[in-house]
């Protein structure tokens, strides 16, 4: 291999056929002394030969031949022939390093003649890459070696796993449930599809590494809550951006709601229902609240009979790392958006007064039920709390702009829709020509990684399996059992 | 069609001596310097400007059906790759093309890779000649012309060679039937000539261009009342060398070129039979015989090859090719190029 030209960080690089036994997304090391850099395979093209085009036309019209034989005494036919397979292969730079260093900015460039040109083990990748080398979280393989990415690059962090439906975006959000929870971390999961109810157990039955810390919420069951407990701010925003009371509604019931507590009543919803019913205000206003708070009552999640969910007490350290999984996959959308908000609002005020400790949060197809108001409280607020969010969507254009560009990690999986994908390449911290090929071409099961756990060096990762049930899978109705039972 | 190409590495019994001839030479053997002898030259394969005599000159209009016959052609090509101290390197090809009816079959040799210096054109033409069958009188000493008449030799070798694809048909070459230049020779051309009616319908030899002129005007240009396909039969009054066959204007396809074709019939052949025959065996494309254009087309050089012969060079050789030196564009440049 031989390199042909550099444009900014692209290099071309001549080989042969031969040559390509790496793939799109694999690296390669080029050595020169003690300088040494690192270019990833993001494109494979023919080179432009000089004559080119009338060997091609010539090879057109002999084609008509029945046959043609050559001889050639020198063999100088096969050189011919090889110069004429010579493939262009397009790679970025990613890194260059002298010594042990790696040096930012340098002026270096290889020798087009004298530089070796190989492929990259990962270890070679490795050494350009920050890793703190702790809290190891296995995702899979990079490059046919086992790669793990540490869990401080998680942490603090704004994470997004994107792709298009059935890549395998929800298989590697559970194996960085259980890498995270594995080192004692706290992850709490709003679980759209009920996917992730029955991490505590294997695929063979038997119970998983989870089972000791995996408690599952079903909103209006298991996870309760009371008005007290809920607060007016939270219980306000409900009606508000849930329900969309009008504001005035909203007033009166703050005026309603601080004259019960002024008296000493116990607030529950019945007796709100009761003060609204007997309140001198207009009627509208009256049908307005009283529907709301009916819907509200009917959830199960605000409830004046049952104990409240003990969240915090879930969320207590613990050596085996919690995983709360709030199950929202039987709920209207509307009691989904209700258990987010007040949930939102809980761990905010357990974080503020310091009661729990940072937690990592796991939301899938998010635009489903977060306002329009929290993508902004994500990204500044709660990073600042301790809530690390970690994003899930095949709908890259739910997400506003703004989230993109704060991301610290992405995992790319497979797009085959040119717009998303060049909304991805806008935004993302690599190159647009990396993000559009590489995330084109990627295989199920294997994703981009990028940001902060590569040290901005995107790498193609191979997921390994799980045995934890998972229960992602598309359910199909052409199936062995389904179709043998028609054949009967 | 599998369009890999099935190299033989073992060259036909004919092909030997040609290499052996073309390797008379080694790159790395000492440069022999022998006393300059002037051999009469002229220019070969070029034809005196000629009167012909068009006083009546004969039209023959192609009519009627022919018969689909073997179509056989024969072309080579020669370039220039590297300039030595004492002479240059310069690769030979040549290919063979056979069609009956709509299968075609190429044979092509080559590329021949072999030096040429002051010292070894005549032991080269000698060899050619040899191979040919003749006797060399005179010589060449020209480095200009050198190349093209070896070429030109080479060529005959190979349409000798084509004889055995052409039973019952058309040999078609490049050129004139014109020998007597010391790249044709007047006993290989009249061998071949002489074979060719014994086993087929004859030979037609097509030349690009000709200077043969009739009143200042090129033959090919002639004006005539007559739709295409016709040939003119003029007569020739003055040639300095021997046109061995009959010269002809032939204009086989409308509103495109006539060509100079020069014929050697069989037996028993009639001008208008053959050409009728090659209509019917062959695509004439511009006035052009397909299996020609294929012959030459397939003999010619490219970029490609040139890269290769010269990466092959370097790789043979353990040496480095460089660019010459330019004297006018390092004094000048960039103000005058």
């Amino acid at each position: 291999m031989r390199i042909l030209r550099k444009s900014r960080e692209t290099l071309e690089i001549l080989c042969r056929p031969e040559d390509l036994s790496i793939r799109i997304g694999d690296y390669l090391i080029i050595r020169e002394g003690e300088w040494r850099l690192i270019a990833q395979a993001v494109d494979i093209s023919y080179a432009d030969l000089p004559g080119i085009l009338e060997d091609l036309l010539r090879d057109l019209t002999v084609e008509e031949l029945g046959g043609r034989t050559v001889i050639d005494p020198y063999n100088v036919s096969s050189l011919a022939l090889a110069l004429r397979e010579t493939r262009v292969l397009v790679a970025k730079i990613r890194g260059i390093a002298r010594g042990n260093q790696v040096e930012t900015n340098p002026a270096w460039l290889p020798s087009r003649f004298g530089a070796t040109i190989g492929s990259a083990s990962l270890n070679d990748v490795l050494e350009f890459i920050k890793d703190p080398g702790d809290l190891k979280i296995h995702l899979g393989s990079a490059m046919n070696e086992p790669f793990h990415i540490s869990g401080r690059s998680l942490d603090g962090s704004l994470t997004i796993i994107t792709g298009k439906k059935e890549s395998g975006k929800s298989h590697i959000a559970k194996l960085i449930v259980e890498g995270l929870a594995t080192h004692g971390a706290t992850v709490i999961v709003f679980d759209v599809n009920g996917e992730y109810v029955n991490l505590d157990r294997k695929s063979t039955g038997r119970e998983s590494i989870l089972a000791r810390c995996l408690k599952v919420l079903k909103p209006g069951i298991t996870l309760r809550t009371s008005l007290q407990q809920m607060g007016l701010k939270c219980f306000l925003d409900i009606l508000e951006h849930v329900y969309g009371t009008p504001p005035t509604s909203c007033r009166e019931l703050a005026r309603i709601w601080h004259s019960i507590a002024r008296n000493g009543r116990g607030l529950t919803l019945a007796a709100l229902m009761d003060a609204i019913m007997k309140q001198p205000i207009n009627e509208s206003v009256k049908e307005a609240l009283v529907s709301r708070l009916q819907s509200i009552m009917n959830t199960g999640i605000i409830s004046d009979e049952n104990e409240p969910t003990p969240i915090e007490d879930y969320l207590k350290q613990n050596a085996c790392g919690n995983v709360i999984v709030i199950d929202l996959s039987p709920l209207l959308p509307s009691t989904r958006r209700l258990t987010v908000e007040y949930m939102l609002t809980t761990l905010s005020t357990l974080l503020t007064t310091n009661k729990i400790r940072p937690i990592f949060l796991m939301a899938e197809e998010a635009h489903l039920y977060l306002r329009e108001t929290y993508w902004e409280d994500i990204v500044t607020r709660m990073r600042h709390l301790g809530i690390f969010p970690i994003f899930i969507t095949n709908q890259p254009d739910t997400i506003p702009e703004l989230v993109y560009r704060q991301a610290d990690n992405i995992f790319l999986f497979n797009f085959s829709n040119d717009s998303d994908l060049e909304r991805l390449s806008k935004i993302s911290r690599v190159d647009a020509e990396t993000v559009k090929i590489i995330g084109k071409t990627l295989p199920p099961r294997h994703c981009l990684l990028l940001g902060k756990m590569v040290s901005d060096i995107p790498l193609v990762l191979a997921v390994r399996k799980s045995d934890l049930t998972t229960m992602g899978a598309t359910k199909l109705f052409f199936t062995a059992v389904n179709i043998t039972q028609v054949q009967r | 069609m599998n369009n890999q190409v099935a190299h033989q590495l073992n060259p036909k019994e004919y092909l030997g001596p040609i290499l052996k001839i073309f390797t008379l030479n080694p790159l790395d053997s000492k440069p022999v310097l022998e006393p300059l002898e002037i051999h009469p030259t002229g220019p070969e394969n070029e034809e005196d400007e000629c009167l012909l005599g068009l006083e009546n000159p004969e039209v023959l209009p192609i009519k009627g059906e022919g018969v689909t016959r073997p179509v056989v052609a024969c072309d080579t090509s020669t370039i220039r790759v590297a300039d030595l101290p004492n002479g240059s390197i310069w690769a030979l090809r040549g290919s063979i093309v056979c069609r009956i009816g709509s299968k075609r079959r190429a044979i092509i040799y080559g590329p021949i890779l072999y030096t040429l210096t002051p010292a070894n054109i005549q032991p080269l033409m000698h060899g050619l000649y040899e191979l040919l069958g003749c006797r060399m009188s005179g010589g060449c000493s020209s480095m200009q012309i050198a190349p093209k008449i070896l070429a030109n030799l080479f060529e005959r070798v190979l349409q000798s060679q084509s004889l055995e694809y052409l039973e019952g048909g058309i040999m078609l070459l490049d050129g004139s039937l014109t020998a007597g230049p010391l790249d044709s020779p007047v006993e290989a051309m009249a061998r071949l000539l002489h074979r060719a009616g014994e086993i087929g319908c004859g030979v037609l030899a097509f030349s690009k261009c000709t200077r043969l002129t009739y009143m200042g005007q090129k033959i090919t240009e002639l004006p005539v009342v007559q739709t295409p396909p016709y040939i003119i039969k003029p007569v020739i009054n003055q040639i300095r060398y021997t046109v061995l066959g009959e010269v002809y204007v032939a204009n086989l396809a409308p509103a495109y070129f006539s060509f100079r074709v020069d014929a050697s019939l069989s037996d028993g052949y009639s001008i208008v039979q053959i050409f009728r025959d090659l209509l019917a065996s062959d695509s004439i494309i511009y006035g052009y015989p397909e299996t020609l254009s294929l012959a030459h087309q397939l003999s010619t050089f490219s970029r490609l090859d040139l890269m290769s012969l010269r990466a092959s060079l370097e790789s043979m050789m353990g040496k480095r090719l460089t660019h010459e030196f330019d004297v006018r564009s390092s004094l000048f440049a960039p103000l005058d190029g």
